[in-house]
C-alpha cells in the first residue's frame, strides 16, 4: 500500500460530489493568476511564457500517468475520482498555467517585424520542448509507479 | 489587485469554456479549435487598453488556450506510433496558430 492509496480515497470521497467543470474552473483561476504573476514579473515575457508553457506540460504527462495508475491499481472511490482530480489538475490548473494564443501573437509579431529567426526558434522550441517535457513527465511517473501496479496485477 | 481578481475569474471562465468545447468536438478537434479561436481573438485584443482588456486577454484568452494538453496530446500519439496523425496536428496547429494571430493583428 502507498500513501496515496491510504488517503485519496477520502479526499476523493470530498471532491466526488463537486461538477468537474467547478474543478476546471478553480484549477484555471489559480493557474491563470500563477501565469499572471510570472509574466508580470519577468524581464524576458516570451522566455517566461515558453518556461510556463513547458514546465506546464512537464506536469501534465505526469499527471496522466499518475491518473493512469490510480485507475489501474485502485479500486472504487479512487477510480471514481479519476475524472475530478483531472478535471482540476490537469485541464485546469494545467491548462490555465499554459497558454497557446501568447506564444502565438508573440510569433506572429516577430515574423511582422521581421524577426524570422527569433520566430522560427520559438515556435519549434516550444513545440520540441514541450513534447519532450510531457513525454518524460509521463515515462517519469510511469516508471515511478510501475512496480506497485505490477504487484496489484 | 483588481486585476489579480479579474484574472481568477476569467481564468476560470477560459478554462471552463476550453473543457466544454473539449467535451463537444472530437479529442484533437477541441484544443485545436479551442487554440486557433484564442489566437485569433488575443490577435483582435492586442491594441484595447484597460484592465478588462487585460483581464479578457490573461484571463479568458490565455486560460481557454492551452499549451499542455497539445503536448500531452502530441506526446500521447507518438507513444501509440500513430507519427503520421501526430505530425498533422502538430503541424496544423502551428501554422494555423501562427495565421489565427497574424490575421487577428492585421484586423485590429
Amino acid at each position: 500500500m502507498t500513501s496515496g492509496q491510504l488517503h485519496s480515497p477520502s479526499v476523493a470521497a470530498r471532491l466526488i460530489r463537486v461538477h468537474p467543470l467547478m474543478l476546471v474552473g478553480l484549477g484555471g483561476a489559480v493557474g491563470s493568476v500563477v501565469r499572471h504573476i510570472v509574466l508580470a514579473g519577468s524581464v524576458k515575457p516570451s522566455i517566461a511564457v515558453f518556461l510556463l508553457n513547458v514546465v506546464g506540460s512537464l506536469a501534465l504527462g505526469s499527471i496522466t500517468a499518475w491518473l493512469q495508475h490510480a485507475r489501474s491499481s485502485l479500486h472504487g472511490d479512487a477510480g471514481e475520482a479519476k475524472p475530478h482530480w483531472a478535471a482540476l489538475l490537469g485541464l485546469g490548473l494545467c491548462g490555465g498555467l499554459t497558454t497557446f494564443s501568447t506564444h502565438m501573437v508573440d510569433v506572429a509579431q516577430r515574423l511582422d517585424s521581421s524577426e524570422t529567426e527569433t520566430a522560427l526558434l520559438s515556435l519549434f522550441g516550444t513545440a520540441a520542448a514541450a513534447i519532450a517535457a510531457a513525454a518524460v513527465g509521463y515515462e517519469l511517473t510511469r516508471r515511478a509507479t510501475q512496480p506497485a501496479t505490477g504487484d496489484t496485477r | 489587485m483588481t486585476l489579480i481578481a479579474l484574472v481568477l475569474l476569467l481564468g476560470a471562465a477560459g478554462a471552463i469554456a476550453r473543457a466544454t468545447v473539449a467535451r463537444t468536438l472530437p479529442p484533437l478537434a477541441g484544443t485545436l479549435a479551442i487554440n486557433l479561436a484564442a489566437a485569433f481573438l488575443l490577435g483582435l485584443s492586442t491594441p484595447w487598453t484597460g484592465i478588462a482588456a487585460d483581464g479578457f486577454r490573461i484571463g479568458l484568452l490565455g486560460a481557454a488556450s492551452t499549451w499542455s494538453t497539445l503536448a500531452n496530446e502530441l506526446a500521447l500519439l507518438v507513444r501509440e506510433r500513430r507519427y503520421l496523425r501526430a505530425a498533422g496536428y502538430l503541424v496544423a496547429s502551428l501554422v494555423f496558430g501562427v495565421a489565427a494571430a497574424w490575421l487577428g493583428l492585421r484586423l485590429s
